[in-house]
């Protein structure tokens, strides 16, 4: 329960709390105050999550040396300051969520659950992040409405870089990572979505529904990471054989992969979403969420034996016209433009969240089969790099996609990793098998030592 | 080690593929140099039942159970129907949910206790008394106030709840003027007693505001931003 204090005391404490909040820089809009407003991609989250998923994922490294638990907090203590909206909890509003700034940056901790675990969130005083190590492996876990991939991609640079110093390393400062000592700028906790709104008419929302991929032995509290590490070379050459990118390429795989695994004909779109970071396409520098997605796939339409090259010839092309910059804009003015319609920004929040709760469902889940995220060749100082034996990325799932697909890259390596709720894995089965038989190496490592499901052995 | 059914490298140690199950080879790994970055073993977060889903459901199921019974055995007479409808929300207000939640609840769970034990209030005032006037014109300004005291009272020693309390004491107001006037269509009903819960609240806001000005406002524009 919380501390009693006595009357006196309470008077010098308001002088600091007042004190702690004016020294936090923050946005304009709220200088001096202990709130933030959710950025427009975050305020989905909230709703999506249910009892037991939350949208989460984590960005790692793997290092050369095992991890000093001590100096990581250290580090996370240093770079917080840079990174004030992420020092924050969610609380709710009369009309909207919004995240109150927190004191606790208590948030390293020895990794002992499995990846992506559910966040507690609104009914917490911690902050919805969790910096977790184990032996070599550093990773950051968010709560997405707190940032995307690509800001947390940054943090780590941050957070790597400082630790490593820390260490006793000569790591020195680099136009590659964010400085930790230079004071948070407002474009860096702004919400870049609202700066790129133009208002648009006829925006539709339309779009099919997907075909739900529904694996056996779903587990409410467990999640499998499956790491194929491959090397570049092997997938840019294939890619470049089929005149495509790397991006296009796993995806069409995943699209592929998934397609042999259904043993039934369907008439029904098979689609995964692709996140895009926007910020180098519009040259913003946010620490909030500013990515968005484009569903490709393609329709069987009850064939029952596509070849890849058939099913790469459906796909091509999609997901650059999928994300060009007038469709950018689009989705940026439909989001942003239906949190401005008045009937949604009064509607109270207990009735909104019902609402969003639905939309998530009907216009968002269900409109694509799960999702391949891509952060690309993360560009880290070389004089970091010496002390990394390897980048990684991990999506959590959501309740109905059961399983996700999330790859980085050091220029090297790809790491593509696979997060699912269940023991069955057919479909990375389907996907890592077909890359080795184009002739890519491929290594796989997963978070749980051995395949103990009597499920993996029937499909052999 | 290696799996030469999916034809992939395996992590040192691994007996069976992680794809497909089969017993992995020690073989010479293709991708040399790489080595395993191991996880801990996977602790179990323990998921909670759904216990507001549950009782929910009880509510429901003893609420229409009763209403059959009215129906068929009362002559249509719902008044017990009511008393289960308003008692049930009541006992799990007050003995069920404080067993599962944190105390981060505070606020919200004196807001809906205020409602639960209302409308509770109003229904056995409606059963014992055969009015609602004793409930409508002192029991629930009486409640009003002492909820209002409650926050007023967290606020003055709980330092975390000094901004946090306006916003509820502002809720518990509008509940007073929502029923004030409800009570002034009442026959007989003295809708003028929820003037003082009013003032109160008006008071508790006032008295926090001029101690921390800032913070009140900016809990304020949290809580009612749009």
């Amino acid at each position: 329960m919380p501390e009693k204090m006595e009357m006196s005391e309470m008077f010098k404490n308001i002088e600091v709390i007042k004190s702690e909040e004016t020294s936090t820089p923050s946005e304009k809009e709220t200088k001096d105050s202990h709130w933030l407003r959710l950025d427009n991609a975050a305020t989905i989250y909230p709703a999506a999550k249910n009892r037991v998923w939350d949208a989460s994922f984590r960005v790692g490294v793997v290092l050369k040396e095992e991890v000093d638990g001590a100096l990581l907090q250290k580090a996370m203590d240093d770079i917080f300051n840079k990174i004030p909206t992420y020092k924050v909890q969610l609380r709710m509003g009369l009309f909207w969520y919004y995240f109150e700034k927190m004191q606790r940056t208590d948030v390293v901790e020895e990794e002992h659950y499995y990846p992506c675990s559910k966040f507690d969130v609104i009914h917490s005083d911690k902050p919805p992040i969790r910096v977790v190590y184990y032996k070599r492996r550093i990773a950051i876990e968010v709560f997405h409405s707190v940032a995307d991939g690509g800001s947390v991609n940054e943090v780590l640079k941050m957070l790597v870089s400082r630790y490593l110093q820390l260490k006793g390393h000569d790591i020195k400062k680099s136009e590659l990572v964010v400085d930790y000592e230079i004071p948070p700028t407002e474009s860096e906790q702004s919400d870049a979505f609202q700066k790129h709104y133009k208002k648009m008419k006829g925006l539709s929302r339309a779009e099919s529904n997907a075909y739900q991929y529904r694996p056996k032995g779903v587990k409410k509290n467990y999640a499998k990471v499956i790491h194929a590490i491959m090397p570049v070379e092997d997938i840019k050459r294939l890619a470049k054989e089929k005149g495509v990118t790397i991006t296009e390429y796993l995806s069409v795989v995943y699209l592929y992969a998934t397609y042999i695994n259904i043993n039934k004909p369907i008439n029904k779109y098979i689609k995964i979403s692709v996140p895009m970071n926007l910020r180098p396409r519009l040259n913003e520098d946010t620490f909030r969420n500013f990515s968005l997605y484009t569903n490709i796939g393609f329709n069987p339409k009850k064939r029952m034996s596509m070849s890849f090259d058939e099913v790469l010839d459906e796909v091509k092309g999609q997901l650059k016209d999928g994300l060009s910059e007038e469709n950018i804009y689009k989705m940026i003015a439909s989001n942003v433009g239906d949190s401005k319609n008045p009937v949604l920004k009064y509607m109270p929040m207990v009735i909104k969240f019902l609402a969003l709760k639905v939309a998530y469902r009907v216009f968002g889940q269900y409109k694509f089969t799960s999702t391949l995220t891509n952060l690309g060749v993360a560009k880290w100082p070389e004089d970091i790099m010496e002390h990394i034996d390897r980048l990684e990325l991990v999506l959590g799932g959501s309740p109905t996609t059961r399983m996700n697909l999330a790859s980085v890259s050091d220029g090297e390596y790809i790491n593509l990793s696979s997060l699912g709720y269940t023991n069955e894995r057919v479909i990375e089965k389907n996907m890592f098998r077909f890359l080795a038989e184009q002739g890519v190496r491929v290594r796989i490592e997963s978070s749980i030592d051995d395949c103990e499901s009597e499920v993996a052995e029937n499909e052999m | 080690m290696r799996c030469n059914i999916c034809n992939v490298d395996v992590s040192e140690n691994t007996k069976k593929c992680p794809l497909c199950g089969a017993a992995t080879v020690e073989e010479e790994p293709v991708l040399k140099g790489i080595e395993t970055a191991y996880y801990p073993k996977v602790k179990y977060k323990k998921v909670a039942p759904p216990y507001n889903f549950i009782s929910i459901l009880v509510w429901f199921a003893a609420s229409l159970i009763t209403f059959i019974i009215d129906l068929t055995v009362n002559n249509g007479d719902i008044t017990y129907t009511l008393m289960v409808a308003t008692t049930i929300p009541c006992l799990w207000a007050f003995l069920v949910r404080p067993m599962y939640t944190k105390y981060y609840y505070f606020g919200r769970f004196i807001i809906s206790d205020v409602i639960f034990l209302s409308l509770w209030l109003t229904v056995m005032s409606a059963g014992i008394f055969t009015s609602v006037l004793p409930a409508v014109s002192y029991i629930i300004p009486g409640v009003l106030v002492v909820a209002m005291l409650v926050f007023l009272f967290s606020s003055i020693f709980v330092r975390k709840n000094l901004f946090r309390a306006p916003p509820y004491v502002i809720l518990l107001g509008v509940i007073a003027l929502l029923m004030g006037v409800i009570s002034f269509f009442i026959n007989g009903a003295k809708f003028y007693i929820y003037s003082i819960p009013l003032a109160l609240a008006l008071f508790i806001v006032v008295v926090l505001w001029v101690i921390s000005p800032n913070m009140v406002k900016e809990e304020l524009k949290a809580r009612f931003h749009s």
